[in-house]
């Protein structure tokens, strides 16, 4: 055996599994009471926030300014959407915590394991289904969205439609990845515990906890809180899509993406090295 | 001399400082179908943990064709099929669905995991609930099913821990007589975890007899039964109570049950069986026969266990 870490290489069909499972993970959620309840939830949570908006009524002017303001509104909106609403992280600590610790607890992970795949295969393929059932819950509220810029802001069709719809877009991905933290995070507390739902309840109170750090941050220097999610998407929106550099200060993109990338790879790592380690008994 | 498909040398499992499995020694020849008896809590389901690599050993070594099953944990699985004591808990997915996942995690397409798992299926008598929920299946309809998803890739090495565990007689005798049929190839290894003596017997060519986590004996049946008599035989005979009285006028602790006669305690069956037919021919009593009351296995296991115990007595006072 060589000890050369440069020998190392990618296990032959090393991939298929993390398709084959994160297929599988899509397609049992489908199946599930939970998932229709989440769906419910992000379906009506955005006819809420429309009446708890307390956005001014830009009238169409067809100058740049009218649709500043509806662009900033957006970001307001979607800021609401995400993070102002604590339960849908609740909702989604639910729907993606006890994935692990389920398999572990009725003997489904030891089926799998049975079969010759990786533990890393496992965890990517689990975390990639998730994201994806996070993506068909994002739909409701990324609908929701683009119309609401139509409706509300009456603007007239071909330039709000293509506007909006890149804005909306760009909302669904970077909620998405935003999203794919708590996912990644809540599965590796779900890999710790043994009880599903020890692992929910972790799941949550850590959410809290996050939560709690990045409210009470102070801001740096340039007034942005880095370790507040909802800064950035205050900030950014209309940055990127409109060259608008109304909102001070300017927030990095390049440094969000690799803040939000980071975090995802290092709660998978840890998934895969604690369930790597762990014994089923 | 066949070669070993699986070797335990020297395992020891703890858990928290308690010794769960001590100093096995295991070698299961390739091609056997090989039991391992003993009662609950003896270590039996602990040790086929090890041997799929659910979990890691405390001390020792373990070879399944030459590989260690925890840290070639793929590998490994590559050549073996699995079948663990719970039953199958995928409530929401259809036979056929469940199939299809495991068929296509060793590396099948969907057409191929698809018809090959219906092939399995009906071997095991499931055809028919292909598409019913699992969580529609009754105890011993999922047992089959695991049984089912053990033999998808038709591997090598079986291996099962209580196969017949929430199976109904019916069930019971059909799944032995499949894993039966398995020993007529000559390639297949098949490891039975049981606390069912007569099963393994019927089951299995060779045994490890378990108990307190240790290997008390290991080996083919015949071999390690050749020797081993017991002292207790059913008579059945034309005049039970004329035998009966015989019996105890000659010194051998006897009774009648019905119009069965039961002798307990016989020390040397040569000299037992010098006199009997003497006395019975001057008796006109036709013996019809003489059976002993346990299996040769059961006896062994029961001499085993008790001698084990009797040890452990010892060592506590």
């Amino acid at each position: 055996m060589s000890n050369n870490l440069l020998d190392f290489k990618i296990p032959e069909n090393y991939g298929k599994g993390i398709l084959i499972i994160a297929s599988d993970t899509f397609k049992s959620f489908l199946r599930e009471k939970r998932f229709y309840i989440s769906f419910a939830y992000y379906f009506v949570l955005p006819i809420f926030l429309l009446f708890l908006q307390s956005g001014e009524l830009v009238v169409q002017t067809g100058t740049g300014i009218a649709i500043y303001y509806a662009q900033l509104n957006t970001a307001n909106f979607v800021k609401g959407l995400f993070l102002t609403l604590f339960p849908g992280q609740i909702f989604l600590a639910i729907l993606c915590s006890d994935q692990i610790a389920s398999g572990i607890e009725n003997d489904t992970l030891s089926l799998i394991l049975s079969k010759p795949t990786y533990h890393s295969e496992i965890v990517l393929g689990k975390f990639f289904g998730l994201v994806s059932i996070l993506a068909i819950l994002q739909i409701p509220s990324m609908s929701f969205v683009y119309y609401y810029n139509l409706i509300r802001y009456d603007a007239e069709f071909p330039f709000a439609f293509y506007t909006s719809f890149d804005e909306v877009l760009v909302m669904f991905i970077l909620i998405l990845l935003l999203q794919s933290i708590i996912v990644a995070l809540t599965l590796m507390i779900s890999s710790i515990f043994d009880r599903s739902l020890y692992a929910i309840l972790s799941s949550i109170l850590s959410l809290f906890i996050i939560s709690s750090i990045s409210d009470n941050q102070t801001n740096l220097e340039n007034g942005i809180n880095y370790f507040n999610l909802g800064d950035y998407i205050d900030a950014i929106l209309p940055t990127i899509f409109f060259n608008l550099n109304k909102l001070d200060p300017e927030p990095n993109i390049a440094l969000l993406l690799f803040l939000i990338l980071f975090l995802i790879s290092l709660f998978l790592v840890f998934t895969n090295l604690i369930l790597n380690r762990k014994e089923l008994f | 001399m066949r070669d070993n498909a699986i070797e335990i040398k020297g395992v020891s499992k703890f858990v928290d400082g308690k010794p769960i499995v001590y100093r096995v020694n295991l070698e299961v020849p390739k091609g056997t179908l090989y039991g391992l008896l003993g009662p609950n809590g003896a270590g039996k389901s602990t040790t086929i943990k090890l041997l799929t690599g659910r979990i890691r050993p405390s001390s020792g070594e373990i070879r399944i064709n030459g590989m260690d099953p925890w840290k070639d944990r793929v590998a490994v699985n590559s050549m073996i099929g699995y079948l663990p004591q719970n039953s199958i808990q995928y409530q929401e997915k259809t036979v056929i669905d469940f199939m299809v996942l495991m068929g296509k995690l060793i590396g099948k397409n969907k057409y191929d995991a698809k018809k090959d798992g219906r092939d399995i299926l009906d071997q095991v008598g499931l055809g028919r609930f292909e598409d019913m929920k699992i969580g529609k299946l009754s105890g011993g309809e999922k047992q089959r099913l695991g049984f089912a998803n053990a033999l998808i890739g038709d591997p090598d090495i079986l291996i099962l821990d209580e196969p017949t565990a929430s199976l109904d007689p019916a069930g019971r005798v059909y799944v032995m007589n499949l894993i039966k049929s398995l020993s007529e190839d000559d390639s297949k290894t098949v490891v039975i975890s049981s606390h069912i003596l007569p099963e393994i017997r019927r089951m299995t060519n060779h045994v490890a007899i378990m108990s307190e986590g240790s290997v008390l004996t290991s080996g083919n049946i015949h071999e390690l039964t050749k020797d081993v008599y017991d002292k207790e035989y059913e008579l059945r005979t034309n005049k039970p109570s004329d035998l009966l009285n015989i019996l105890l006028n000659n010194n051998y602790n006897a009774y009648q049950e019905k119009d069965r006669i039961f002798i307990d305690d016989i020390h040397s069956l040569d000299e037992f069986w010098s006199i009997l037919p003497k006395l019975c021919s001057e008796k006109d009593i036709e013996i019809r026969s003489m059976i002993p009351k346990r299996d040769s296995l059961e006896t062994l296991f029961l001499d085993l266990v008790n001698k084990r115990q009797r040890q452990k007595e010892e060592m506590d006072k």
